[in-house]
């Protein structure tokens, strides 16, 4: 038995630590920022709206047809094919982006997970409505963490659908488990510890015009610009595409890369995206990184060049021919 | 570095300012859950510990040219923090506003903050350690819970390295003599 100072000494070595939240690093830096450089007595702020309406209809006109769906945080899924709905006027303000409920799935419980090798999250599915549901006609957003905001949790997926057992489309009635697995290694399996959220949303309807309930994420005051992409690895095996932005701060407060998440999205056999949400888009979703020596915190006005790494399954052969586009969402 | 625009109608920043908000940052990920918890352990109030912590980092960062590197960033920001809150906990705030905080806490929803600090308070051995006064507790917190050396408690404290290692040890007695009044036992820890 240990002497009773040692326990003691265990038991403080062991009390819990106090977090250093992000909204109270975030107050100091504008203090910090506003010390070292004064705000103006009028006080204009930049308005966000337009930005991103115009930048996504620049994309072009909507990918009639079939496609891709999925993604990751920096690990895989990807795949399939769906109608695609007609477009109609977008509703949602341009510095917002929407997303539909899937009603007619209901996750029954709560999400689990197995922490293996392969840590994967499973979820029960039901499909609660009166018509087949095929998993490229949802997505589903997968988070870890204690909030209910996805965009706060500590890894964000964006990936398929359910299906049932034999990959076919989820019948009305019916139940089926979701799954996903993480690739997360290392110091990362720690963000195992948060408790995995499961939430489905139809596809194709982000930006168009939708009865409510409708669940809307801001758009990080930032522009950016392709720069090039990179496939390695054995394209029968696991590939690594590393794709370059150059991104510009376009807010008033210095902006971290850990704090927005950016959706690469890679278009289907060079259709045009119309929207990041098209069933014919291969979403990828992780934080931005940078080189060694490049600051973390990009100031308001600021231009850096990021990078994103993402893994793709074998098989898959359009990394290499798609020039992907990229959005930033965040809290 | 490139050049800043602000688009704000604020000046521009120069390069300077810019190194030294993205040093402050860095700083803050490195040192902040340590300036935070040392702080909250001398004023046990999470709002006055988290002005606590604004104000350290905002001192660094307006006296950022004044740090020679002759003691570590770290030692040098638990500094502050030590005598901020020592000066805080000698002011009139820190005796009137007990109440506010644990209803200011009750409102704030089920934070990760919040729930850490809920189990400190409901733990008997922090309890324990904050009944210790501050010159052994500050001591402890420093050795036990952000497991700094001697001499780096000597260097943040302004003491010798000798006398910190007699208030530790001086600390263990009175933990150990606190926790046996309440019925603790070995099993208990």
């Amino acid at each position: 038995m240990k002497d009773f100072e040692q326990q003691i000494e265990q038991g403080l070595r062991d009390m819990p630590e106090i977090p250093f939240s992000e909204s109270l690093r975030w107050d100091i830096l504008e203090a910090a920022h506003a010390l070292g450089a004064p705000q103006a007595s009028d006080g204009r702020h930049q308005s966000k709206r337009g930005r991103w309406r115009g930048k996504w209809q620049s994309f072009g006109v909507s990918a009639a047809g079939l496609g891709v769906a999925a993604a990751v945080v920096a690990g895989i899924l990807v795949n399939h094919h769906a109608p695609q709905p007609a477009a109609t006027m977008a509703t949602i303000p341009a510095d917002e982006i929407g997303l539909k409920p899937a009603q007619g799935l209901q996750v029954v419980g709560q999400p689990w997970y197995d922490s293996g090798t392969s840590p994967t999250i499973y979820a029960t599915v039901k499909n609660t409505s009166s018509q087949p549901i095929n998993k490229t006609q949802v997505y589903s957003v997968m988070w870890l963490g204690k909030s209910d905001n996805p965009l706060k949790g500590w890894s964000l997926v964006l990936a398929d659908g359910p299906t049932e057992a034999d990959r076919g489309p989820l019948q009305p009635g019916h139940t089926a488990t979701w799954h996903f697995t993480l690739n997360v290694a290392g110091a990362h399996r720690e963000i195992l510890g948060n408790p995995p959220h499961v939430k489905f949303f139809v596809a194709g309807q982000s930006g168009h015009q939708m009865p409510e309930p409708v669940v809307t994420w801001n758009l990080a005051p930032i522009t950016s610009e392709f720069i090039s992409r990179t496939v390695t690895g054995d394209p029968n095996g696991l590939q690594y595409v590393r794709v370059i932005y150059k991104i510009t701060n376009t807010g008033s407060k210095p902006l971290s890369i850990n704090d927005f998440w950016g959706i690469d999205c890679f278009p289907d056999h060079n259709r045009p995206i119309h929207n990041w949400d098209d069933p014919g888009v291969t979403r990828y979703v992780d934080h931005p990184n940078v080189g060694k020596g490049t600051s973390k915190v990009i100031a308001p006005g600021q231009t850096i060049e990021v990078y994103f790494n993402w893994h793709v399954p074998s098989g898959i052969s359009w990394v290499a021919d798609e020039k992907p586009q990229v959005l930033f969402v965040q809290p | 570095m490139r050049g800043l625009l602000a688009s704000d109608g604020r000046q521009p920043m120069n390069q300077f300012q810019q190194q030294n908000i993205e040093q402050l940052d860095e700083w803050m990920r490195h040192y902040g859950a340590d300036v935070l918890n040392v702080a909250y352990s001398y004023v046990r109030n999470y709002a006055q510990a988290q002005d606590i912590v604004q104000d350290v980092f905002l001192r660094a960062f307006t006296k950022m040219d004044t740090f020679r590197g002759q003691s570590s960033v770290r030692t040098w920001l638990l500094s502050i923090t030590a005598n901020r809150s020592k000066d805080l906990l000698r002011s009139w705030t820190a005796k009137h506003v007990t109440v506010e905080e644990q209803v200011e806490l009750g409102e704030t929803g089920d934070t990760p903050e919040k729930t850490v600090v809920d189990r400190l308070e409901h733990s008997e051995l922090w309890e324990a350690v904050s009944q210790l006064p501050v010159k052994y507790r500050e001591v402890v917190v420093l050795f036990y819970l952000r497991e700094l050396s001697g001499q780096e408690i000597a260097e943040i404290l302004g003491a010798t390295e000798q006398n910190i290692r007699t208030r530790l040890h001086r600390a263990r007695g009175m933990l150990k003599e606190i926790l046996t009044q309440r019925g603790w036992t070995h099993e208990g820890l």
